[in-house]
């Protein structure tokens, strides 16, 4: 290579990295509206970020790679954080309406307002420790180390993007294959028990009771999401095992629910969802009781932090204190008109949500990243739920209003566990901290105005430009369902409670086991379709088998990237699909 | 053994509580009349819980081992000044791959196993100037993997200029030490 000035923050970097960000954003919101859980994107944009940089445009530097993927992981996070929280108000106020009930409102600018702040909040929160997080204290971050691995192997960068790009094309044609209905046969499903109908195959042969649910949703994007979880993802696949094979047999058995069709609507929609609702938020919630001693260490770090502060600070290779402050400033402020523009809020309340808000969301975000540096889990849903619930309390059950703050609160976490994971990639691969810190505090609010528009657009290619996630749909949204249980058990009362609290019950003991995050998977796959998880579930034990056969090395090299395209190309082409509808349809 | 028995008695624990929720409510009713058996399921679960927890803590309890032999973090720092000069000396007539297997050698035998062991010097100096120290050092560590990023993709002009950038923080450590 001839001698020029080492890349690092370039405009090839910062634009791969943001086109990047929008599409894993939108290829990502739409996964977790179907699975309920978000998908890193940093493995992704490295490998893309290589092929690009070094295999077309012949100069990519190892750390300009990592410029791309924090500004492409930075979005996609911020994506999360609106999937997470969003759609329950689109849940509740068409729940509500069909009540009867119009009391419900809310506008896209002061989400996007609020999720802008939550971006900023999020990044200037955590700069401050990153020294003590990463350099001192040496928290492990897990996917940081993992994506420096990915950004250090390079030469076999452009072999993955190959496959990557595989993936996409084969879920592509499949999805639109599917989506054609040629592979559709009714006729045979309801003669023979077995065949394709809607996007699924059924498999019953009469033999296998309906109530068992003997049906595999045909998503080769839910498959890949199996296959990269493996092993891990196996407690998703026993939750709906368990749902379906073993306890809604037993309900019938026992004639607590007939055998017909309506029985088994019964089942899932009345018995099993509300329960899988409950074991999510007993999982969440134990998720942040366990992440007690991750909340310890922060305080910890944060005593630490204010001692050490200062040193090392002649060579400083951090964001400027006064950037930080004028960063948290602006954010506050946002928060604040955010809050305002909210029907109901007045400008006291607007104060205390800005304030209270903001206090709650660097707490939250702090222990998120001292979770995620410890762990590599992040008890976001936990957080998430006791924001809302706070809020409503503080905001006289006011739910749009404490919804904004529960968006800024996600986006925020999301951010701050981000961003230091991000740094510790750079760190393992001689990044300046200040160039990563820069391009994230510049770019990733973007990811949850895109995220935004990706749900509202979900939203309207359902029937009636309306009702396009959320139970019964092809995108159930369990996290949205689950935080609508929480708001309408505050708001109104008029909920299974019992279910709720049986199922909060299984979900903390579950979240207590040491598998972390297990409450809030079986939770998932008690509230989603068994044909979902039973795809995810072969996926799973396909990498398994694949791992044991070829081994682990073969599984990074070929079964991951190919994987991602696989998700990648299902996701963008479902939301373009979706937005044509909408746009034929006017 | 311990652990899938226990993880079983979790599951019958779940599979218990869980059926047992199903059953509807009589009207005005919270929960329906199979609640004890939720109650039980969910302390057979939390039994199952416990007992994995007890067979993680055994088995930790009898693979513990120590991870490097060379514990003082002190004599480690003496020890890297030498092979850092050297290489500083040697990096401009070194080839990018030379520079690169350098690099990681120095960063194998002295950078990481100085991680390990680092939070000795904050209890032998104290937290300030411990932080100090271990901040200083975590420059050259960062600089010392630039160093080995940028030998890697054949810049060799910035690999040297890390690795200059190394030695003057190392001189820092060294420094922060003396007084």
């Amino acid at each position: 290579m001839p001698q020029e000035q080492y890349r690092e923050l370039t405009v090839a970097a910062v634009v791969l990295g943001i086109i990047q960000g929008i599409i894993l954003n939108v290829a990502f919101v739409y996964a977790a509206l179907k699975l309920g859980f978000s998908i890193g994107g940093s493995t992704v944009a490295a490998i893309m970020g290589y092929a690009i940089l070094r295999g077309v445009m012949r100069k990519g530097t190892m750390v300009e790679n990592n410029i791309n993927q924090t500004i492409a992981s930075g979005m996609n996070t911020a994506g999360t954080g609106i999937v997470f929280t969003v759609p329950a108000l689109f849940l509740l106020q068409a729940s509500q309406a069909a009540q009867g009930n119009d009391s419900l409102q809310f506008s896209f600018l002061p989400l996007a307002i609020a999720g802008i702040a939550g971006a900023i909040l999020g990044v200037v929160v955590i700069i401050p420790l990153r020294k003590q997080m990463i350099e001192l204290d040496r928290l492990r971050f897990p996917s940081g180390v993992a994506t420096a691995t990915i950004i250090r192997a390079g030469s076999t960068g452009l072999d993955k993007a190959i496959l990557l790009g595989v993936g996409v094309l084969i879920s592509v044609i499949w999805k639109l294959l599917l989506e054609s209905g040629w592979l559709n046969s009714p006729a045979m499903v309801a003669n023979w028990g077995f065949g394709i109908q809607s996007e699924e195959l059924h498999f019953g042969f009469g033999i296998i009771p309906d109530y068992c649910a003997p049906v595999v949703y045909l998503s080769l994007m839910n498959m890949a999401a199996g296959m990269l979880a493996g092993r891990g993802g196996i407690p998703f696949f026993l939750g709906g095992a368990i749902a379906w094979w073993v306890i809604s047999p037993a309900t019938v058995g026992l004639g607590w629910a007939p055998a017909t069709e309506q029985g088994i609507a019964l089942i899932g929609g009345q018995m099993l969802r509300p329960i899988g609702i409950g074991v999510i938020i007993g999982g969440a919630l134990m998720g942040v009781v366990m992440s007690i001693p991750a909340i310890r260490a922060a305080f910890a770090t944060l005593a630490s932090a204010t001692k050490t502060a200062g040193v090392g600070g002649r060579r400083s290779d951090e964001m400027s204190m006064w950037t930080i402050a004028w960063g948290t400033g602006a954010a506050i402020l946002l928060f604040f008109l955010a809050s305002r523009m909210t029907e109901g809020v007045t400008t006291g309340q607007a104060i205390i949500s800005a304030i209270v808000g903001t206090l709650w969301l660097g707490l939250a975000a702090l222990i998120v990243a001292q979770a995620t540096g410890l762990t590599d889990i992040s008890p976001m849903s936990g957080m998430a739920l006791i924001s809302v619930t706070l809020m409503m309390f503080l905001l006289n059950k006011n739910v749009a209003a404490a919804m904004v703050v529960g968006v800024a609160v996600c986006v925020a976490i999301g951010q701050g566990a981000d961003m230091m994971q991000d740094l510790k990639t750079g760190f393992m691969i001689g990044a300046r901290p200040i160039k990563q810190q820069i391009v994230q505090f510049a770019t990733t609010w973007i990811g949850a105005i895109i995220a935004l528009v990706v749900v509202y657009i979900l939203w309207a290619g359902g029937e009636g430009d309306q009702n396009g996630f959320g139970p019964g749909t092809a995108l159930p949204a369990p996290q949205g369902g689950a935080l609508m249980g929480i708001l309408e058990a505050v708001s109104q009362g008029d909920v299974p409670i019992g279910k709720y609290v049986a199922g909060s019950a299984i979900g903390a003991v579950l979240g207590a086991a040491p598998l972390s995050g297990m409450g809030v998977l079986v939770g998932l796959a008690m509230y989603l379709p068994f044909s979902i998880t039973l795809g995810y579930g072969l996926g799973c034990f396909t990498q398994m088998i694949v791992q044991r056969i070829k081994g682990s090395t073969f599984c990074e090299e070929k079964l991951v990237p190919l994987a991602a395209g696989l998700i990648v190309g299902e996701a963008l082409t479902g939301v373009i699909l979706t937005a044509i509808k909408i746009y034929s349809n006017k | 053994m311990l652990k899938p028995t226990a993880i079983l008695i979790l599951l019958i624990g779940v599979v218990i509580a869980a059926t047992a929720a199903m059953q509807e409510p009589a009207p005005e009713q919270t929960f329906g009349p199979s609640a004890p058996f939720m109650v039980l399921g969910v302390l057979v679960a939390i039994v199952g819980v416990a007992l994995w927890h007890g067979s993680l803590y055994q088995e930790r309890k009898g693979s513990r081992k120590t991870t490097s032999d060379r514990s003082d973090p002190f004599t480690l720092l003496r020890e890297i000044k030498s092979p850092l000069l050297s290489l500083q000396e040697t990096a401009p007539n070194q080839s990018t791959d030379q520079l690169s297997a350098a690099v990681e050698a120095l960063i194998q035998s002295y950078v990481l196993p100085f991680s390990e062991v680092r939070n000795r010097i904050v209890e032998q100096l104290g937290m300030r100037r411990g932080a100090e120290i271990l901040v200083d050092f975590a420059i050259v560590e960062r600089m010392l993997n630039r160093a080995w990023s940028a030998a890697s993709d054949e810049s060799h002009s910035e690999a040297i200029a890390s690795i200059n950038e190394a030695i003057v923080a190392f001189n820092m450590v060294s420094r922060a030490l003396d007084t």
